[in-house]
């Protein structure tokens, strides 16, 4: 039995006036009106079922992507161990002061915009083009900062005895500057396998406050 | 309409993978603004992807004039307040969300539509579920005249009765 008005009523396209008359049927009509609510616990049922599956998926999805993760995860511990064993079997002063090493952020741009060749030195700092900066940062030698970024440099390039060469005799009015020289002077012996200089070096970083103390802490005690 | 509100219809579940991951983040984070449990949140971004889902097939995103994240996120936040037990600010109008119940419908009921014929469940789930008319049934499942349907249909809510009846 389909009555044309209940199949209307569900698919939400009666008028106003067949609303009404629909209703009256359906209190005169028992027949009816059972048959009402039973389309209407039959849509609830479905809609139940098909929700149901559907999250059922979601959770296989979300389930999926959980394992994936795992065995990322797992594969990257496995990574990290066979890294620490690599360095285990690499532990010279050398490999240490690789993985100390990151050059020295930009510390003097943001404060001279517009000086032209301190754009210029930076720029090419900055997009770790060293070879660029080394000739550029020995145009500007008076600047208080210049032989410090130039060690660096070198540093980066691996140039380590001329590294050496400039932070020895460089010698900074700015104690920052200083820390940052004994840093990485320190760095540069011991890529030169010069370890005692180097141990003094961080030594007296270590003794007072300043951006590279707890590095040398923890590179001396790397070195024991 | 775009492609994906398209697949989305034609229910690929490849494309629901899809969306699903994509929005995921963002989503939960949306959500972090109430106060949520992270399986709560977790459960309400399902039940979104889910509503997403059926007002696509219902048609409600073949003209969608934002884009489908926001959409999706409106329904978050619906979801959320109804979660919270909290009256929705008014959410976009072509969200629609049919409330059931476990206690509305019997289990005889649950297990009668999985005991029904495919052909039946089928004509079911497109006029209850998805909310199709009788007219464009008639041509996804290829009928020649309309009364055949309906007679078709109504033989199927018997099937089902008699089912329900004799468990």
């Amino acid at each position: 039995m389909s009555d044309p008005l209940l199949d209307k009523y569900f698919e939400k396209d009666l008028s106003k006036e067949e609303e009404e008359q629909l209703l009256k049927q359906v209190e005169e009509d028992a027949i009816l009106k059972e048959e009402m609510h039973f389309q209407t616990t039959v849509k609830k049922a479905i809609h139940s079922k098909e929700r149901e599956e559907l999250k059922a998926f979601l959770k296989v999805v979300e389930k999926k992507k959980r394992r994936f993760r795992l065995i990322a995860g797992m594969a990257a511990s496995l990574l990290v161990l066979f890294g620490l064993w690599f360095f285990s079997l690499e532990d010279s002063p050398n490999k240490l002061a690789d993985n100390y090493f990151q050059p020295l952020p930009n510390l003097i741009q943001p404060t001279v915009r517009g000086e032209s060749q301190t754009n210029k030195v930076f720029e090419a700092y900055d997009s770790e083009n060293y070879v660029e900066a080394v000739t550029e940062f020995k145009k500007i030698l008076n600047e208080p900062y210049s032989n410090l970024y130039l060690g660096v440099s070198y540093l980066a390039l691996n140039d380590v005895k001329d590294a050496i060469s400039i932070l020895e005799k460089y010698r900074p009015s700015d104690t920052v500057y200083e820390d940052y020289r004994k840093w990485y002077l320190s760095l540069a012996y011991l890529k030169n396998n010069e370890k005692t200089k180097a141990v003094d070096l961080l030594t007296e970083l270590t003794q007072k406050v300043n951006p590279v103390q707890e590095q040398a802490k923890k590179i001396l005690n790397d070195l024991k | 309409m775009t492609a994906e509100v398209q697949q989305l219809k034609d229910g690929n579940r490849k494309t629901i993978e899809i969306l699903y991951l994509k929005y995921k983040s963002g989503f939960l984070l949306f959500l972090s603004k109430y106060e949520l449990s992270d399986d709560d949140k977790l459960d309400i971004y399902q039940d979104s992807v889910i509503a997403l889902i059926e007002n696509a097939r219902k048609g409600l995103l073949d003209d969608l004039k934002v884009e489908l994240k926001t959409y999706l996120f409106s329904i978050g936040k619906f979801m959320a307040f109804r979660r919270l037990k909290q009256i929705p600010e008014s959410p976009l109008e072509n969200i629609e969300w049919y409330e059931v119940e476990k206690e509305d419908f019997s289990e005889e009921l649950e297990t009668g539509l999985k005991k029904l014929g495919k052909r039946c469940y089928e004509i079911l789930r497109l006029f209850y579920y998805e909310e199709k008319k009788l007219d464009e049934i008639q041509s996804l499942l290829e009928y020649e005249k309309k009364e055949v349907l309906k007679s078709q249909k109504s033989r199927c809510l018997k099937q089902l009765k008699e089912i329900i009846e004799n468990e």
